[in-house]
Parts: structure tokens; sequence; C-alpha cells
């Protein structure tokens, strides 16, 4: 038979990882768990959940990674996931982990953390920094004081880590802490916590397991959560009343809102605290920080230093992932035409070439781009740069109503959209960031280039002044006015859906540091993963949907027209000539008969006002799988076969074709541009914002955006006698 | 302040610091009042011997120090007028701890005894006044616009303590929660290179906000001086 203690050794000890931004919990908790995590979300909100199993001494240990928080209040959705974990899941050890050169600030956590009534333990991390400070903790003073353990480590160099374990195992086994302090608010505040707390008891109202001071002292400070848990509860309005009286009571004594009051006296404790166990040397030299600083956020370097730092990175990315991308081009089409001989010209073969590999491949070659650009991502971040780029442009993008933080997704949107939307998770507002993610497909994407470059050299031929290139600058003028658009959205959406109070700057420098590469290549591996899986999925879906569009109903051919089939024989010159121009004459009649065809054929009538027939058609729709399809659609529906925008031909068919001009080419270039952005960046904002909400509307946003600027252009150009 | 005869201020620091470290040292020896003045040894033993002949320690070379019963007087009249004075600065004119502490040190060699004694009459008086009538803060009577400033008109490089937070929200959260609550000092460290968001230093970390935030919050500005 198993004796209780027995049993006891062979259950899960649960221990929860808590800390400030930038106190270096990820760096613990992947020096904890290594590859072994498990990436979720918290249930009900998108606040990313990480949790990993493993063994220490015998003992199955599950560390859960709680999001990054400065307190507990109830404002934002980190903040109530923590409590509610603590509260609610009972961890056995709760490790609060915190910066020690930065340790007045993060004890406000602790001090939180302790009155919640887990089991805290205080992990003192970079204790080497703070050493190099010339400061000295007296740790067991502070153990004392605190009432709980405390364990010194740097994690960059995983010291600490193996005592950190066995400190928390011992915690677990040994129960609750022997000593529980109470942080004292004073007399006055004091007396109404009690008469708070001997009212909950009275009413029976606490639940849930958190404490009853804790109850009365949220109470006290009017936390939105606590009141509504509490208005719940029996008694629930009396006791609002009451809290709503003691808070007046106290504003007026101490002439400032309770809340206010009682985080003072939080940050005096922790003062009191400093004095008694904490050395700081008579003069701070200044920091490496410091010094790094004068330098990247000078008043007149700063803003040049920034803008090349982000050039180097953009030109960077690309660069470097342009060959492997080319490689796995080219090895998806040779992997195309293996099985197009192998499996000849049958639906089936279309299926497995034009869809499958195709799908796969477009999915796949963007991978070294997003991967890349991940990285060069999570060094900006982890090396603290990245809050110096969001301080130095967060006067730009203060103006379109966002954070300094968004103009990173602009950024990567220039690159790709998908990303872009990933990358919009260093947002911590939800409205700042839903704001983004619908206005990051505005900015051009590289797929939308081949279609730019296309029209624009078809159209806008010769030279400006005699060297400016028209072309280079009607793309150029296409690009600004993109970042134009997103501007002018951002302004609106904020404030009509989004309207409400203006998200707060107030953010931390956080110290320079060296990026550990563990940390790095575990958050670069995390996103690419879910590229491949979430993203790659649904677009290979979608891209065998597409394919089926343009493929069925089969047409079965017959009416050639005759005429058309001469004259393209009079061109083409030879026999051979002649069969490859009727086989791809019958690959647009093809695709026009098809249901994407005909899907065109029953929106003209919309499309028509902004100058489209139903061959432009076809192609903007295609665009739905992948910008840069709009060329290819475009080749094949002129009769040119796939390759179209890589010769000479398409330009001149399309210049040749009475339906284009100039007017109708900048209005196409509009529509790329705007229209609903592809089936990968819908996706992607399906699983960002956890909901089919958003990404239904900036379909519809989208389409409507695109319809009425180009319809504003076309109307306005041909009343202005420009083009057909 | 001269008990029985007239000592340099030096001397009486001497004195001074002997007295103090007798308090918590069994034996004092040269190099303890080295350390403590933060002194050169020889500049100890100078004035050692120029005490002993005074009569007011017992001191013989590369042993420990005493007081004499004399020395023991003088000594305890220094330190009596150096907390006398501290606590008219500080308690009285609500100077600051350390510059009292500083001033105290300074005066105690300078002022006569029937001033302080003068002094120390005043402290109890002003003690004994109604709550109406006590004598205020800095910065209720100082002129102009130092009187209340504002985060945001803080130049760079100036040191300010907040007096009032009144932002509401969202705001005000983070911004207490980050440790700017009431009576919490700030440095401006510098203003974005576009102007907008400042970067301020307080608890010994650094912090961004915008022009209209620190607008939000009030201070009264710290002089730079007292080094």
């Amino acid at each position: 038979m198993q004796t209780a203690e027995q049993k006891n050794k062979t259950e899960e000890i649960t221990i929860a990882l808590a800390g400030n931004p930038n106190s270096g919990k990820t760096t613990v908790f992947n020096n904890l768990t290594g590859a072994r995590q498990h990436v979720g979300n918290w249930p009900g909100v998108t606040v990313e959940k990480k949790e990993a199993v493993l063994t220490h001494e015998g003992r199955q240990l599950r560390v859960v990674d709680l999001p990054g928080a400065y307190s507990l209040s109830a404002y934002s959705a980190e903040e109530v996931v923590t409590r509610n974990y603590i509260v609610g899941d009972r961890p056995q050890v709760v490790i609060d982990v915190v910066d020690a050169s930065n340790l007045e600030r993060n004890l406000y956590l602790t001090i939180q953390l302790i009155e919640l009534g887990g089991n805290v333990l205080l992990l003192l991390n970079m204790t080497d920094v703070s050493e190099s400070m010339g400061q000295k903790l007296n740790v067991k003073l502070l153990s004392e004081l605190l009432g709980i353990p405390v364990v010194s480590a740097v994690a960059r160099t995983k010291k600490g880590m193996d005592e950190l374990l066995d400190a928390a195992l011992r915690f677990a086994e040994g129960g609750a802490p022997a000593k529980k302090i109470k942080i004292s608010y004073g007399r006055e505040i004091e007396e109404e916590i009690e008469k708070i707390e001997a009212s909950i008891v009275k009413r029976g109202a606490a639940r849930g397991g958190a404490p009853v001071r804790w109850l009365a002292v949220k109470l006290l400070e009017n936390d939105k959560e606590a009141v509504r848990a509490l208005s719940e509860a029996p008694g629930g309005a009396v006791l609002a009343a009451e809290a709503a009286r003691s808070r007046a009571h106290i504003a007026a004594i101490f002439r400032e809102d309770a809340e206010s009051v009682i985080a003072g006296q939080r940050y005096g404790f922790i003062a009191g605290l400093m004095k008694e166990t904490l050395t700081r040397p008579v003069v701070e030299l200044p920091t490496a920080t410091d010094r790094i600083d004068r330098i990247l956020v000078n008043r007149a370097l700063g803003l040049p230093i920034f803008a090349l730092f982000m050039f180097l990175t953009f030109t960077l990315v690309f660069m470097l992932g342009d060959p492997p991308m080319r490689w796995l081009g080219f090895m998806f089409g040779r992997l195309g035409e293996y099985f197009s001989a192998l499996l000849g010209g049958t639906l089936f073969g279309s299926l497995v070439v034009d869809g499958v590999i195709g799908g796969v491949g477009g999915v796949v070659a963007f991978l070294p781009n997003i991967i890349l650009l991940f990285l060069a991502i999570a060094i900006l971040e982890d090396s603290g740069y990245m809050a110096r780029a969001a301080f130095i442009m967060d006067r730009v993008m203060h103006v379109m109503g966002l954070h300094g933080k968004s103009f990173i997704p602009m950024l990567v949107g220039m690159g790709c959209s998908v990303p872009a939307v990933m990358s919009t998770r260093m947002l911590e507002n939800r409205k700042d960031r839903l704001v983004t993610i619908l206005i990051v497909p505005l900015v051009s994407c590289g797929a939308r280039l081949p279609v730019y470059i296309l029209l624009a050299g078809a159209f806008f031929p010769g030279h400006l002044m005699g060297w400016l290139s028209a072309a280079g600058l009607a793309v150029f003028a296409i690009y600004a006015t993109g970042i134009l658009i997103a501007v002018v959205m951002a302004r609106v959406l904020r404030s009509t859906l989004f309207r409400g109070p203006e998200t707060p700057f107030v953010m931390e420098l956080p110290p320079y540091r060296t990026p550990s590469v563990k940390s790095i290549l575990i958050h670069t591996w995390e996103r690419a993963w879910m590229y491949l899986r979430k993203a790659g999925t649904v677009v290979l879906a979608l891209t065998v949907l597409m394919w089926f569009a343009m493929t069925f109903p089969v047409y079965q051919g017959g009416k050639y027209n005759t005429v058309q089939r001469l004259s393209a024989a009079q061109r083409a010159g030879s026999a051979q000539a002649v069969t490859a121009q009727i086989e791809k004459q019958a690959a647009a009649e093809k695709l026009e008969y098809s249901f994407a065809g005909r899907f065109a054929g029953f929106i003209e009538p919309v499309m028509k006002p902004i100058g489209f027939n139903r061959r432009t058609t076809i192609a903007v729709i295609s665009g739905l799988a992948a910008k840069e399809v709009i060329v290819t659609t475009l080749g094949t529906a002129y009769s040119l076969g796939g390759a179209g925008g890589r010769n000479e031909s398409l330009r001149d068919a399309i210049r040749g074709d009475s339906s284009f001009s100039p007017l109708f080419a900048v209005v196409l270039m509009l529509f790329t541009l705007t229209s609903v952005p592809c089936a990968a960046t819908i996706f992607i904002i399906k699983k960002e914002t956890n909901s089919w909400k958003w990404p239904l509307f900036s379909v519809v946003y989208h389409s409507a955006l695109a319809w009425v600027l180009c319809f504003v252009v076309y109307t306005a150009g041909r009343a202005l006698g420009l083009g057909g | 302040m001269p008990v029985t005869q007239e000592l340099s201020p030096a001397l009486e620091n001497y004195l001074e610091a002997i007295y103090v470290l007798q308090k918590v040292k069994a034996e004092v020896k040269v190099i303890d009042i080295a350390n403590y003045l933060n002194v050169k040894m020889p500049s100890v033993t100078y004035n050692m011997i120029k005490l002993s002949a005074k009569g007011l320690i017992r001191y013989e070379k590369r042993s420990h120090v005493e007081l004499t019963d004399e020395g023991d007087r003088a000594a305890r009249e220094v330190l009596r007028t150096h907390e006398e004075l501290f606590n008219f600065f500080n308690g009285i004119l609500g100077v600051s701890r350390r510059a009292a502490e500083e001033d105290a040190c300074r005066a105690e060699h300078a002022l006569s005894r029937e001033t302080v004694d003068r002094l120390v009459q005043f402290t109890q008086w002003m003690a004994a006044l109604p709550e109406a009538h006590t004598f205020r803060p800095a910065h209720a009577y100082a002129a102009g616009p130092m009187e209340s400033a504002l985060l945001a008109d803080i130049p760079v490089g100036g040191k300010a303590r907040i007096t009032k937070v009144a932002a509401a929200g969202e705001l005000r959260k983070r911004l207490i929660e980050m440790g700017m609550n009431k009576g919490a000092e700030v440095t401006v460290v510098r203003t974005a290179p576009l102007g907008d968001p400042i970067e301020i230093k307080l608890k010994g970390f650094h912090l961004s906000l915008r022009n209209s935030e620190a607008a939000k919050i009030e201070v009264e500005p710290i002089a730079a001086g007292l080094k």
C-alpha cells in the first residue's frame, strides 16, 4: 500500500513563473525547460501561455510561464490572467523573477504576489549586474523581512538554476511558508481594511480562494474585476457601498484617492526594505547603457542611426533571404515538372502540380524571409533597442493615434504582411494592436512589386528630366500612397471603431543586454513554426480551391475563333508555334469558362464603374491566393501562358488592349494595393486576433476602401479626359 | 563650544570622531580615525599629538587613543551643539536631512554658545505653536513658477520631486505602478530626437513618457546644488 508520503511524491508539482517585463523571466523559463515548451493561449484571451514539464530529482515539475506584468491591477488581460491563475489554480510555488539591478520597482509586483497569498519564492536575477554597479544586498535580511525564500541567480549564464529548482522543491514539499508577513498600510487605511474584511466575512462574500484581506484591499483600490466579482456575491451591493464610503474617507484624510495612497504605501514599504538591506554606492557612475544611449538616442544622431539600422535590417533580411527563396522556388519548380511529366496533362496532374505543389511552394518560399525577419526582430527586442525605436518614432506614430512600437509592424509590412501582423504582438494595448493589424496590409508588400513593375513599365515609359525613370517614380508613388492611406485609415479607425482614451505611452527603457542565442532561436522557431502550420495548411487549402475555381467546369472547346486562330498562326509563323498559340488561346477561353471566370462575369457590373473587364477581374480575384499571382493570371487571361510577366509580350498585350490605359494602370495598382489582402494574411489575422470577426471585417473594409478609392480616381481621371 | 580652551574646527572634528568610535569599538586606533574621517594616517597622528598636549586624550604611538575626562566633556559639548543645530535646520527650517547634517557640521565650529542656546529656545517655542502657524515646506514660499511646476517643464538634466499625479484612468495606473507616486524623485534625462517623448530616471531605472503625459504630473523642482 502507498503511504501518504509516497503518494505525495508521485504527484506533479506546479510552479508558476511571474515577473516584470525585462526581468529575464523568459531566459529563466528557457533555461529550465529548453525545447520542451508547449505554447498556447490562455482560455478566452489572446495572451500567450507557455508551459513545460520537466523532472528534477525524480519529481515531475510543471512550469507555467505567466505573462510579464508590472502590477496586478485589473487593467490589462495579462494581469488578470496572472491573478486568476494564482488564486484559482493554486500553483504550489510562484517564482517571482526580479531584476536585482532594478529592485525597487520590481518588488512592487512581489509585494502584490505576497498579498495575493501565493507561495512566493523570490528569484534575484542579474545579480552580476547589480554587483558591477557597486550595490550590496543583504539577501538573508531581505528574505527575513519579506518572509519568503530568496535565491540569487544569473539566468544569462545559467548560474543558480539548479539551486532555484532545489529551493522550489523544498518549498513545495514543506507546504506553506513558516512566516507570512503583512504589509501595513498605516492606521487610517488599516481601519478601513478591517471594516471591509469583517463585512466580507460576515456576508460570506469571499469566493474562489482569494484571501479576504486581499479582496478588501482591492475593493479599496476600486479594482474593476474585484468589484464586479463581489457585486455578484451575497450582500454585494452593500459591500460596494461600504467600500465607496471607505474610499471617500481615505481620500478626505490624505487628499489623494485611495488607490494612489495604497500604491504610495506599498512603495513606502519597499523604500524601507531598501534602506535596511541595500547599500548603494555613494556616487553613481554612468552605466554602459547610459553611454550607449548618449549616441543611439542622441538628439541629432538618433534619427539617422535609427534609419540606418532599419535600412540594414531590412536589406539584410531580403538580401540573405533571396537566394534560399530562389532555391526553394527552383526546387518546387523541378518537383512540379517531375510530376507533370509523370502524370501528364490530366486533371489530377494539374491538381497536383498547380494546386498542391504550387500552394505549398508559395507558402514555403516565404519561409527564409520570415525566419530572418523574426530573427532580426528578436535581436532588436532582446537587446533593448526596440524600446528606443519606439521612443524615437513615437512622435510620428502619435499623429496616427498609435504607439511608437506600431512602427515596426509597418516596416516589416514592406516585406510581407504575414510576419507584420504576427509582429504586432509586441503592442500591449488591444486597440493599438487591432488598428495596426488593419492598416499593415496597406503598406505595399514585396509580392505586390511584380504587379507594379508590370503596369508601370507598360504605361509609364521614358524618363523625366532626362534621367528619372517614370516607371520607377510611379512605383515609388504607389508605395508612398499606401503609407499615406495607412496613416489616414489609422486615424479614421482610431476615432471611430477604436475610439477611447489614448493609450499611455509610458514605457520602460530597459538596459541594453547581449541577447541570448537560445532565447532568440526559440522565439524565431516558434514564429516560423506557427507560420508553417497555420498559414501553410489554410493557404494550401485555398490554393487548391482557387485551382478548382479556375479549372472547373472543364471547357470542352470547339468554338475557337477562327479569325483569331489564323491571325495568331500568321504571327507565329511555324507549325509548332501555331500549336502553342492555339493552346494558350484555349487556356484563356478555359479560364473565362471556369467558375472563377463566371464569378468575374457575375461581379462585372460592380467592377465596370472602376474600369475593370472580365479578364482583369479574374486576375485580381486570383490575387487572393497571393498578390504576385495577379501577373500570372493576367498572362493566362491574355493568352500568353503562365510566364507572361517574365517577357515583354504581356506588357505589349495589355498596352494594346483597349480597356487598358495609363489611368486604368493606376487604378489597377491602387486596387492591388488597397483591396483584400492575400489569404495568408487573412488567416494570420484570424490566428492573431483569435476570432473570425477581424479577418471578415478586414475583407469587407478593404474591398470597400479599394472600390471607393478606385472609383474616385477612375471617375475623376475620366472627367479630366485622362484615358478611356 | 569652547569649554576650557579654544579648539580649531579640525580638532573638534577629531574629538567628535574619537567619541563616536569609542561607542562602537573597544579600542580606537589611529587607522580607525583615519577611515572614519577619510583622512591620511600621518595627519591623524599629528593631530593626536596636539590633542594629547592639550590633555584631552591619552595617546601613545602605535597604540590606541582614549579620551580623558576633560576630552569626553569637550566632545559631548561639540556633539550636543551639532545635534541642536541639526534639529533646528531640519526640524524647524525643513531643510533636507543631508543639507542639515552638512550645515550643522560647519556651523557648530563657527557659532557662539549664546547663539546656539537661543536657537534651542526658539526650537522649543516653535514646537509649542499650533499647527496652523508651522513653517511650511520651501515650495510654499518660493516665488514665481517654482512654486508648483509640471514635469513637462523641467529641463533636461533637472531633478524634481512628484507632488501630485493629476492623470486619470489607465495612465494614472501605469504611472503609479511604475513608481511615480507622490514624493518620488525623478531626473529628466533627455528628449527624443523629434522632441516628443521624454526620458526620465527614477528609482534607478529609465522610463519614457509623452510630453502630454508629463504635463499631468505636478512636481517641485529640486535645486541641483548640495554636492
